[in-house]
């Protein structure tokens, strides 16, 4: 078989009938199966001051590209999330030097994912390290004028500093599976074999919802195991291999020499 | 998911496990500095709990 990669174009449409994908430069393509692995973009804050160039996202190799030189002078930085992004960045930026305060909006770092004995943990470690934590705050607007200069809180609480790196969760790449009338649900929804709703279309990864038979559960992940292990579940399916997919999930953190592993889910 | 939490291991001493239950059935673990407690963990889901079922920190 042949592999064939095309970079620097998305697909824009997919022609389920005529079983063609378009891509936004013009080419198109026929296929006998289709895989989605649209992955997931980071959900972005819809504040004011979104376009000031000291206020990204932490998602991308091109986000890290970005930020990189504005790390090489000292910088007074709020992080806005504590989950394992917005925590592993404040890690490396107090490890450089930088004066970090991480903004959460929940009572605890890790609010979503671990047990409050884990958080606490958590907390201890990176306010030990100097990493000011504030919970219960919410950013409401960022201010500047050409750079970046604060972040008012809801609250109305002004805080100085010179960088805001948001890291509040992903979002599932749906779009261009709605588009075409499969079915979505935060994420696409694949069974067992990564096939959605269409017979012919397989999804994996990141962008997809897929039963999790020892839970019980319908489960979206984001993590490096189910990429890769959802991905080699599809291509045996597509390959007209019997494969039921219901991984042991596991995921991992770095946070300074520290080294967090989780199995399963909790 | 889980009902109850198990605490292996004493986190002032740098690596801990905590292992999440439902119906006394091993859900999942959190290994902290403890990557033989994440490898016991990924073979031992679904098990009845005993205080055994990982190693100790
Ligand atoms: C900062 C960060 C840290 C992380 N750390 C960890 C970690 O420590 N451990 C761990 O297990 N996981 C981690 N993850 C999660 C892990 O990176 C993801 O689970 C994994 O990358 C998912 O792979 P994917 O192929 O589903 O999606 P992605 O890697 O998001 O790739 C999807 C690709 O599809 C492309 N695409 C989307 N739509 C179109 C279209 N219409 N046409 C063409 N192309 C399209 C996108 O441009 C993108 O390149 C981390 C993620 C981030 C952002």
């Amino acid at each position: 078989m042949r592999c064939r990669a095309k970079f620097g174009t998305s697909v824009s449409e997919i022609d389920r009938e005529g079983a063609r994908i378009q891509c936004a430069d013009g080419t198109s393509y026929g296929y006998d199966s289709l895989l989605l692995a649209t992955g997931t973009r980071p959900r972005m804050l819809g504040l004011p001051g979104f376009d000031l160039p000291g206020f990204l996202p932490l998602r991308t190799l091109a986000d890290v590209d970005h930020l990189r030189p504005l790390l090489e002078v000292p910088r007074c930085i709020v992080i806005v999330g504590g989950g394992y992004i917005g925590l592993e960045v404040a890690a490396v930026a107090r490890g450089l030097g930088h004066e970090v305060m991480v903004l959460e909006r929940q009572a605890r770092v890790l609010n979503r994912v671990v047990a409050p004995a884990l958080s606490q943990f958590y907390a201890t470690l990176h306010t030990s390290r100097g990493v000011v934590l504030r919970f219960g705050v919410s950013a409401a607007v960022v201010e500047g004028d050409g750079e970046v200069e604060a972040v008012q809180l809801t609250s109305g609480e002004r805080i100085e500093c010179d960088l805001v790196l948001v890291a509040v969760g992903a979002v599932p790449n749906t779009e261009l599976a709605q588009a075409v009338g499969l079915a979505v649900e935060d994420g696409i929804p694949v069974d067992a074999s990564c096939r959605t709703s269409d017979p012919a279309i397989f999804a994996a990864a990141d962008c997809t919802r897929f039963p999790a038979a020892r839970y019980g559960l319908t489960i979206r992940l984001e993590s490096v195991q189910n990429a890769v292990d959802q991905a080699k579940a599809a291509a045996k399916a597509i390959m007209g291999e019997e494969v039921t997919y219901d991984p042991v999930p596991w995921f991992w953190s770095d946070q300074y020499e520290v080294k967090l592993q989780i199995a399963g889910l909790s | 998911m889980h009902e109850e939490t198990k605490q292996v291991g004493d986190p002032a001493g740098g690596s801990f496990d905590i292992a999440y239950l439902r119906d006394d059935r091993l859900l999942a673990v959190d290994s902290v500095a403890h990557p033989r407690s994440h490898m016991m963990a990924r073979r031992s889901l679904g098990e009845a709990w005993r205080e055994d079922l990982l190693p100790a920190a």
